[in-house]
């Protein structure tokens, strides 16, 4: 289990912050899928709603429980931005969890809404990936190094009358 | 006297790399079966848990004495129908500490587990004072009904030989004050089903099965009727015309089939070859052979494809049986070929075959019987997996959510 930023935390309670996952399936292929349901257990896991068994994430998702393939997990919000490296670590298809995701999404989106499983992830990593602590941990790493010279805090432009 | 060495999941999963150790430690699961050490045996007392005195009623040998879970559940979510009371000299035992059930195979640690909710309707009534865990049984996302508690094969003999249906029925009598009549009465379904829906998420699918009951003006009357009269309880409760619904029975004529897909909202069928070999099915199926033989059986699951359609139809192998002896199969290589060609041949013509793992229950005719080893399994789904993708069929209706007992339905997860 990774530790989380309060930062993190507090960007997964939000509603309107981006949750992204990254998978790659059976054949290879990478696959992308937003899962706004992404939210933290008090243990430290985080799990989401699934829809549907035969998503490519779901198919994505036992294929990588079954052969022990990590997952990608983006999570941002305007400048804020973290990188999760996690395991799927259990499908939840009945119980507790997954009645609190079902009627979470009923009342949301109306008695009809439906979910098939809960996907509970297990975090190994977590790295703030904001472009601003990029920078900076490049300054760090490189001074002088790779920026544009014309940017402005560098350069000093001559005064022409 | 040391016991031969049994390659296990991981060794299996080592030789057959496409095959996932989950699977593979499920059909050892199956195998080999389950115990609970104390403490989780205590665990499941424990109200999110603890389903009542099982009334599954299916060689059980000595039944727990406590309060039995349901069943287990795989990380990937597929589930175990195994008894926690051991089947067999080396069972897997599940253990609880720190918060969580944990598999172990003798002293090696296999994984975290869980078992399967209780449902909110286990302890209710209906209003006639029948206790509903009787009338249906939850697996996962399914519910499970028993119209008619009986197979009538067993008078004189002739049940299927690996069968151990109905020979703890004294003990599950006595376990429901005696309410336990062999018919069921549709009003007792009705309501249990209409419990049952009241929670949320809870069920996805309804499965009808009974024991056999040849008589009736055609053969198999009586059982068409019955089952006809709970599927009809069961959809008042549905706004549908059909609900998914899977009826696991006998092998009816053309007219039978068509009054189940007329009179009712069943949309699946499963009428069990169990043995593909037409003198191997005499042989351990003597009640399917008397009543009509096995062309008759397969007829059946052809037919209803004309009427549940392609996909809709299925028909479940007892996998191993066929090397039962002293007239099974002599080697692993010709049971393989023979669940090849059954499933090449239902495939071709829109049935679903899939296979089941074979338990020498105590109280079936087979008990002593050597099992095949796993290794046999992670061949054979892999075969028949391939077979069915071939002709584009896929086991949505028992499939890991609501049956857990084929694992080559669950590979096809990732298809
Ligand atoms: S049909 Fe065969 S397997 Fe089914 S209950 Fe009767 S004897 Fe048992």
């Amino acid at each position: 289990m990774s530790d989380f930023p309060e930062e993190l935390r507090a960007l997964l309670r939000q509603p309107d912050t981006a949750k992204v996952i990254a998978t790659v399936g059976r054949e290879g292929a990478p696959h992308v899928a937003a899962r706004p349901t992404l939210q933290l257990l008090a243990n430290g896991d985080l799990a989401f709603a699934e829809v549907l068994d035969s998503s490519q994430l779901s198919k994505d998702l036992v294929y990588a429980l079954w052969f022990e393939r990590p997952i990608a997990i983006g999570i941002s919000r305007g400048e804020a931005a973290w990188q999760l490296t996690a395991r799927p670590w259990r499908c939840v298809v009945a119980g507790p969890l997954l009645k609190q995701f079902l009627l979470a999404a009923r009342a949301a989106q109306g008695p009809d809404a439906d979910i098939a499983t809960v996907w509970v992830l297990r975090v190994d990593a977590v790295r703030d990936d904001s472009p601003e602590t990029q920078r900076l941990a490049d300054a760090a790493l490189r001074p002088n190094a790779g920026a544009h010279l014309d940017r402005e805090s560098l350069v000093r432009r001559a005064v022409v009358s | 006297m040391p016991r031969p060495h049994d390659p296990g999941p991981r060794e299996v999963a080592a030789l057959h790399p496409q095959v996932p150790f989950l699977i593979l430690l499920k059909m050892d699961l199956q195998r080999r079966g389950l115990q609970l050490t104390p403490a989780a045996l205590d665990a499941v007392q424990d109200p999110l848990y603890d389903y009542g005195r099982s009334y599954v009623i299916y060689g059980q040998g000595e039944a727990v004495r406590k309060n039995a879970p349901g069943p287990l559940l795989l990380r990937d979510g597929t589930s175990v129908l195994v008894l926690a009371g051991a089947q067999t000299a080396d069972p897997y035992t599940v253990d609880f500490h720190d918060g969580r059930f944990v598999l172990y195979d003798a002293a090696e640690f296999i994984d975290e587990v869980d078992f399967t909710p209780r449902p909110d309707y286990y302890g209710k009534r209906t209003s006639r004072g029948v206790p509903m865990e009787t009338i249906a049984t939850a697996r996962p996302q399914r519910l499970d009904l028993n119209p008619y508690r009986f197979c009538h094969f067993w008078e004189g003999g002739n049940q299927c030989r690996y069968c151990a249906y109905f020979t703890d029925v004294t003990a599950t009598k006595a376990l429901v004050d005696g309410k336990f009549p062999r018919e069921v009465d549709p009003e007792d379904i009705y309501e249990t089903v209409a419990e049952a829906l009241k929670e949320p998420g809870r069920f996805s699918q309804v499965m009808l099965t009974s024991g056999a009951d040849p008589r009736g003006e055609r053969t198999f009357d009586f059982e068409v009727g019955r089952q006809i009269e709970a599927l009809q309880a069961i959809g008042r409760n549905f706004k549908t015309r059909r609900f998914a619904s899977e009826l696991i029975g006998c092998a009816y004529d053309k007219q039978q089939l068509q009054r189940l897909h007329d009179e009712t909202g069943l949309t699946s069928y499963c009428p069990d070859i169990e043995v593909w070999d037409p003198k191997l099915f005499d042989w351990i199926c003597p009640g399917k052979a008397k009543f009509n033989g096995r062309d008759w059986w397969i007829r059946s699951a052809l037919e209803a494809v004309d009427i549940f359609g392609p996909g809709n139809v299925y028909t479940n192998a007892v996998a191993g049986v066929e090397l039962a002896q002293p007239h099974g199969f002599k080697t692993l290589d010709e049971a393989l070929a023979s669940h090849f060609e059954a499933c090449e041949f239902f495939a071709k013509h829109g049935v679903v075959y899939l296979s089941l793992v074979w338990i020498p229950w105590r109280g079936s005719q087979f008990h002593g019987q050597k099992q095949p080893p796993l290794e046999f399994y992670a061949r054979l789904i892999q075969g028949l997996r391939d077979i069915k993708r071939a002709y584009g069929l896929k086991a949505v209706n028992d499939d890991y959510r609501h049956c857990g007992n084929h694992g080559d339905s669950d590979l096809e997860r990732i298809d």
